[in-house]
């Protein structure tokens, strides 16, 4: 895919991520919106389009979230657009919002992604229990566990892996969390705090898995003529991509995200990067779970296939030291997971750190390249993005 | 053939549990404790909503605490006379409407009652009618209808 013009992110806002907010999920959207507009002086009527991300409708419990969440999202007699990929969806709706200006249709789109998961009663996992086969799995009574256990087993037995060398993953990203103001679940946990904790499905452990979450976060996206106009510092967006596999999980090789390997290559043959593990600064992959981060790496073609944990062991994604910061943000087991904001997340993550305005978060040594992603779907599907600055 | 076989019962085992928000509560709030109706204005648009709202959509102002007592009266814009129920049965008439309350700007749904040898038709005034303030839970519902004047 060839863009028609180049785009920027020239603002972002989040708020924070919590385990039961009071806002509606409308608040919650409007609030992201209004501080991305507001960290780059944008009025509401400077923006062309709207794209909105959620995930599904059950989580805040309405048909139609996407109409729902039109006008908090600065969407009222505008052109709007809601997108879905579930877990994706974070990062795929500012890959629809490229799409708005690449193609010339519009100077400026904003991105919004919103979820609201404790609407969701007794747990969110309710609306998770129906994407299995009616009649193939969900006579089994699976929950959503059992594909990541499984799926961690296989990766672990793949590549001969112990629990060990995936849990220093969660004791990094809470840690890095600590420095985030939107952080739900950040703590200055241990190795073996993590390896303690209670075994939810093994070898999955508790403080392995991210947080149910309720926020917001947004971007504000620009042609190259309006980018310049807005910001001195425009954060360019040079590749997008996203891909799905079979939706049938079980005939995957679950030891590889194949779809997200093809996602990036898509990327990375936008942005012209061809050795990745050079050039690129720093990487948000999407950790849900700790190996994810791990699975995904090697996925985004930063790893070689089961390398990422000695990659982790050696110290490479340390946020100060190491050579290619992974989740500097805290990541989702960090900052928490309201679904299609945390992807949301990490691009806004990405535009901070690109502009050196990351706080005590910020990767030293002035990063100029990075990459985003995020997973989900029926675990099919591959969204990222390469954001650069010149 | 056993029906199994071809046909398998599910549902989507959820429930949801929502928050009337920092400006919904507002609204419903007012309508508990003193039977009363606050919205919020945007100075900038100058357009009034009610019930209560965080943001302008027009403008995407904050306008949470611009507070604006709106009614109790309107005027009603549309009207219809219901013969089903949500399950698609038969039941007693109602009326039902759109109300556009005196100093808002946005327009409320409820029941309309009619009165003897009176049928409410668009253009009439509707004030609202209250249970009882002891029976009164913070919902829509605390107004029982809007009554012919």
């Amino acid at each position: 895919m060839k863009p028609y013009r180049k785009v920027a992110i020239v603002g972002a806002g989040i708020t924070k991520f919590i385990h039961k907010a009071k806002e509606t999920p409308k608040e919650l959207a409007w609030a992201a919106a209004k501080m991305t507009l507001e960290s780059c002086n944008m009025k509401l009527s400077d923006v062309d389009a709207v794209v909105h991300g959620t995930a599904p409708d059950a989580f805040d419990g309405v048909h139609m979230k996407g109409e729902y969440l039109a006008e908090a999202s600065g969407g009222w007699n505008k052109p709007y657009l809601r997108c879905y990929v579930g877990g994706g969806t974070g990062v795929f709706a500012p890959a629809q919002a490229w799409l708005h200006i690449a193609s010339g249709a519009f100077d400026t789109c904003l991105a919004v992604c919103e979820e609201k998961m404790s609407n969701c009663q007794p747990h969110p996992q309710g609306a998770f229990l129906t994407i299995f086969d009616n009649f193939l799995e969900r006579p089994l009574k699976p929950n959503l566990l059992w594909i990541f256990s499984l799926e961690m087993n296989r990766y672990m037995s793949t590549y001969g892996l112990k629990i060990e060398d995936i849990a220093p993953v969660s004791v990094k990203n809470k840690n890095n969390a600590l420095d985030h103001p939107s952080a739900q679940a950040a703590e200055p946990v241990t190795l073996q705090d993590v390896l303690n904790s209670e075994i939810m499905a093994w070898p999955v452990h508790r403080l392995m898995v991210s947080p149910t979450s309720d926020g917001a976060a947004a971007v504000l996206l620009a042609s190259e003529e309006k980018a310049r106009q807005i910001t001195d510092k425009p954060v360019w967006i040079e590749g997008v991509g996203w891909n799905l596999d079979t939706a049938y999980w079980t005939n995957r090789d679950l030891c590889y995200p194949q779809y997200v390997e093809k996602a990036v290559r898509m990327a990375y043959e936008m942005a012209d990067i061809k050795e990745p593990k050079k050039e690129i600064h720093i990487a948000e992959p999407y950790d849900p779970f700790a190996y994810k981060e791990l699975h995904h790496m090697e996925g985004l073609l930063l790893c070689d296939k089961g390398k990422a944990p000695e990659d982790l062991a050696l110290g490479r994604f340390d946020r100060q030291k190491g050579s290619l910061p992974a989740c500097p943000s805290g990541g989702l087991l960090g900052v928490g997971n309201p679904i299609a904001a945390a992807g949301m997340m990490k691009v806004c993550e990405l535009f901070w750190q690109l502009r050196g305005e990351a706080g005590k978060r910020q990767v030293p040594g002035q990063p100029k390249k990075a990459v985003a992603q995020a997973w989900g779907d029926l675990m099919q599907v591959g969204t990222v993005l390469v954001c650069g600055v010149n | 053939m056993p029906a199994a076989i071809t046909r398998v019962k599910g549902k989507i085992p959820i429930e949801n549990s929502y928050t009337s928000g920092l400006a919904g509560e507002k609204t419903l709030k007012a309508i508990k404790e003193h039977g009363e109706f606050i919205g919020t204005s945007c100075p900038t648009c100058n357009w009034t909503y009610f019930p209560a709202r965080m943001f302008c959509e027009r403008c995407f102002s904050r306008i949470l605490e611009n507070d604006k007592s709106v009614g109790p009266e309107g005027t009603l814009e549309a009207v219809s006379l219901v013969n089903i129920d949500q399950s698609g049965k038969k039941t007693k008439p109602y009326y039902v409407g759109l109300i556009k309350l005196d100093k808002a700007d946005t327009k409320l749904l409820h029941h309309i009652k009619g009165a003897k040898g009176l049928v409410p038709r668009p253009g009439a005034r509707v004030r609202p009618v209250f249970n009882s303030p002891d029976k009164r839970r913070g919902s829509i519902t605390d107004i029982l209808a809007f009554e012919l004047v």
